[in-house]
């Protein structure tokens, strides 16, 4: 018995795909995350890789579609059991991956769009641009203000006595314009005289000495931004010391006026600035950004629909493949193995049919074993009575025979010597029939399994017709036999079919007809066979007996035997060819045989082209 | 505002046939600008002396007027060839160096503005002196020390590739997939490949 497991869910195709598929989500997380925080994605050597990948996998994905797709093709193209409804299957799998994810797209990038440009109105890009303006405008103001105080004379005015008693003139400098933060007092060698205000905008010696005399400057300290500008201011007089008498020279003293810029002005600043900065990018690119998204999207949806028709092809796999395992074995069984079984562990549907199945092939396997036991009893049966009937009707002349010469002998007949000759004679003749009778029964029983090779039909024929021509006064024709037919049979065996045939033919015919025998090659659908044609013109055989004409011991001729068609027939049988007859009563009869051409010899005239 | 519309439209152009920039793009990432490499070894220390030519100043100066940032980055790589049987594997690499500038426009500042990847900042009134700072990286130090650790330096042994990338526009989050599509948005020099003479 033959037992074909019927496969169930591939466990390692399913597992593939599942990290196929998780490999992909990660990339287009990983990606997209890139894209979206990464100020340089470009040149970091991950989105390299991220982008070899994302480049290889849809590659590599389209490789094996197009691999299962050929393999489709090819099945198709051979006529491959399921091919056509997996294909079917595809397509219907494709048609719903495409219904899903066509719109999920279009609406995707649309709805991008849409939000950009919802989001990203002139109207935003005018307040971001309005509120940088206002704050360049007071920061302008500031600045302003701040150098138009420090060069007028009338800030110099109010320096005066800085170098006795600069703690006075910041009181003074300070209610006169109170958004000075800082005041600052450094003598003539830059050592600090007085520092006044917000210790934080305090200068070092150092830095007062480098800075600009007049210029406002920006600067930030530990987050605090101030601007800031270096007034000089000559005291009036300053005695050079002892042995100089009266002499004095003015003192160059440094003044350090600053203002503090209000808090977090640096920080949105910077993030008005970066504002503006990513709307004039997003209004200039606007348009290449959405086609950019609809880009990224086919980048990494592409590879998601490869992916859904691998799974496709996975799928209808698994749901052809018992079916393609049923049809096997539905073939298995017509061609007579009725061993075949499947096994299946799934519990759905499919499974109740396989059991079904089984059943069905086990109940005719039973079946046919009865028929055959039955067929061999009666077949037995047949010859028994066969032999019985054969073997018992010519021991009556041969008892008659016996009889009569001894009835003569115990008379004293003077003829009883030509009594004796003529009974000896009836009785060896009907035992020479007997003993011809049971040859042609043995030969028929143990007609052997035929040794094949090639052979060339036209001089088996031409020695089969030759044999019977010689003593028969019944024409013979071998009209338009080829020279380079060739068949794959027994040459013994393909005699004697001819051989029988012949003879059934010729006696058939009887003393004055005619026998025709032609060979032509056929084609019948993608095989081609030799047809060997023998025509008569006896009597044709009754409409009774045509059904019955190959079975053994069936003649319509008085003293044959009934098993030359017989031995035919199972001599077609074994070549794998096919025997059949047409005739009319009282005018004609012909047998036709078909056997397989030689395949090998590929180049005789007709091949494959002949009627079929 | 002219050049403001004049670089407008060379986007606007590239726009219409975005399929066939997209076709072109990773032929537009290859040079578009070119360097040059000078180098002098020193006792403890060599200098690499690069200077960028090709880069557009219209495109940079109309970008950086409009509120737009541009980026310039000076790679260095020093490294070593192999001996014969591992040749095959290419030059071993010691050690990589990169300057970048960021440059933008700065209204409270009233100057250009280049930052440099350690947080060091410039300003400049004048456009040319801002050029001029940009696209060259005079005498740029890099220590034996710092190449081969405590071994003691023998110039010949190093080989230096320099490489220029430059960005006209730094694209912020979000829009920096333009950068690969773009073929302007990265233009990048040719390595090229100098020897380490022995030190004078």
């Amino acid at each position: 018995m033959t037992a074909r497991r019927m496969p169930g869910t591939s466990v390692t195709g399913l597992l593939s795909l599942t990290v196929l598929y998780l490999v992909l989500i990660v990339l287009v997380l990983v990606f997209a995350q890139q894209v979206l925080t990464e100020l340089s994605f470009t040149a970091s050597r991950s989105t390299v890789v991220i982008l070899v990948l994302a480049t290889l996998f849809p590659l590599l994905l389209g490789a094996l579609i197009v691999y299962n797709v050929a393999r489709l093709v090819r099945d198709r193209a051979m006529r491959r059991p399921g091919a056509q409804l997996k294909s079917r299957l595809l397509s219907f799998f494709l048609v719903i991956v495409l219904l899903a994810s066509i719109p999920q797209g279009i609406l995707s990038v649309n709805f991008i769009r849409t939000a950009i440009r919802a989001w990203f109105s002139e109207d935003t890009g005018d307040a971001i641009h309005g509120g940088q303006q206002i704050a360049l405008s007071f920061f302008t103001q500031l600045e302003r203000d701040l150098s138009t105080f420090a060069s007028s004379p009338y800030a110099l005015s109010l320096m005066d006595g800085v170098e006795r008693q600069p703690a006075r003139v910041w009181e003074r400098v300070q209610g006169l314009n109170p958004t000075l933060d800082s005041f600052q007092v450094f003598g003539p060698t830059f050592q600090e005289v007085y520092a006044g205000g917000a210790p934080e905008l305090h200068l070092t010696p150092l830095q007062a000495a480098a800075a600009r005399e007049g210029q406002v400057a920006r600067e930030s300290v530990e987050g605090v931004s101030f601007l800031r500008v270096r007034l000089s201011y000559l005291a009036e007089s300053r005695s050079l010391g002892p042995g100089f008498g009266e002499t004095t020279l003015p003192s160059a003293y440094t003044i350090i006026l600053a203002s503090r810029l209000p808090s977090g002005f640096d920080d949105a600043a910077s993030r008005l600035t970066e504002a503006l900065e990513f709307f004039i990018q997003l209004d200039r690119f606007q348009d290449n950004f959405v086609t950019a998204i609809s880009l990224f999207y086919g980048f990494f949806s592409v590879p998601l629909v490869l992916l859904s028709l691998l799974v496709s092809f996975l799928l209808s796999d698994e749901i052809m493949r018992p079916i393609v395992s049923l049809e096997d074995a539905t073939r298995r069984v017509a061609e007579g193995d009725f061993s075949t079984r499947i096994l299946t562990r799934r519990g759905d549907e499919l499974s109740l049919l396989v059991n079904s199945f089984n059943r069905m092939v086990g109940e005719l396997e039973r079946t046919r074993e009865k028929i055959i036991q039955t067929e061999k009893i009666a077949a037995w049966q047949e010859i028994a009575q066969r032999l019985a009937h054969e073997v018992k009707n010519p021991l009556t002349p041969i008892r008659l025979a016996a009889e009569r010469a001894l009835r003569k002998y115990q008379s004293g007949s003077e003829n009883f010597g030509e009594v004796l000759e003529t009974s000896v004679r009836a009785i060896v003749g009907e035992v020479d029939n007997l003993s011809a009778l049971l040859s042609e029964f043995r030969e028929f029983s143990r007609l052997p399994a035929p040794r094949m090779e090639t052979v060339s039909l036209h001089p088996v024929i031409n020695e089969v017709v030759a044999t019977y021509s010689t003593g028969s006064r019944v024409t013979v024709r071998t009209d338009g036999v080829p020279q380079d037919l060739t068949v794959t049979a027994d040459p013994g065996q393909l005699r004697q079919l001819v051989s029988n045939l012949v003879k059934n033919a010729l006696e058939a015919a009887g003393e004055h007809g005619r026998v025709s025998v032609h060979v032509d090659p056929v084609t019948k659908g993608t095989t081609s066979f030799c047809r060997i044609r023998i025509e008569d013109d006896g009597p044709g055989i009754p409409t009774d007996q045509q059904s019955r004409i190959f079975d053994p011991y069936v003649t319509t001729k008085r003293k044959g035997t009934g098993l030359g068609l017989a031995i035919v027939q199972r001599i077609v049988f074994d070549h794998h060819g096919q025997i059949w007859f047409e005739t009319q009563p009282g005018v004609r009869t012909t047998f036709y045989v078909d056997l397989p051409a030689d395949l090998s010899a590929d180049d005789h005239p007709g091949s494959g082209k002949g009627p079929s | 505002m002219r050049l403001l519309r004049c670089s407008r439209n060379v986007f606007r152009k590239s726009r219409r046939s975005l399929v066939l920039l997209i076709l072109l793009a990773p032929v537009a990432v290859h040079a578009q600008i070119e360097h040059e490499t000078r180098m002098i070894a020193l006792q403890d220390h060599f200098e690499v002396s690069i200077a960028v030519n090709g880069a557009a100043p219209d495109l940079l100066f109309d970008n950086l007027r409009e509120g737009l940032a541009a980026r310039l980055e000076y790679a260095v790589r020093v490294s070593s060839p192999r001996n014969l049987p591992f040749s095959f594997l290419g030059s071993r690499l010691l050690r990589e160096y990169r300057v970048i500038y960021t440059v933008r426009w700065d209204p409270f500042r009233d100057r250009y503005t280049i930052t440099t990847q350690d947080g060091g900042l410039f300003t400049f009134r004048d456009e040319a002196a801002l050029w001029g700072f940009l696209f060259s990286l005079p005498r740029y130090r890099i220590p034996w020390q710092a190449v081969d650790g405590e071994n003691l330096p023998s110039p010949s042994r190093y080989q230096v590739d320099t490489q220029v990338i430059y960005e006209p526009v730094v694209f912020v989050p979000g829009l920096s997939i333009l950068s690969v599509l773009l073929p302007h948005a990265r233009q990048s020099s040719p390595w090229e490949r100098a020897y380490v003479e022995e030190p004078r």
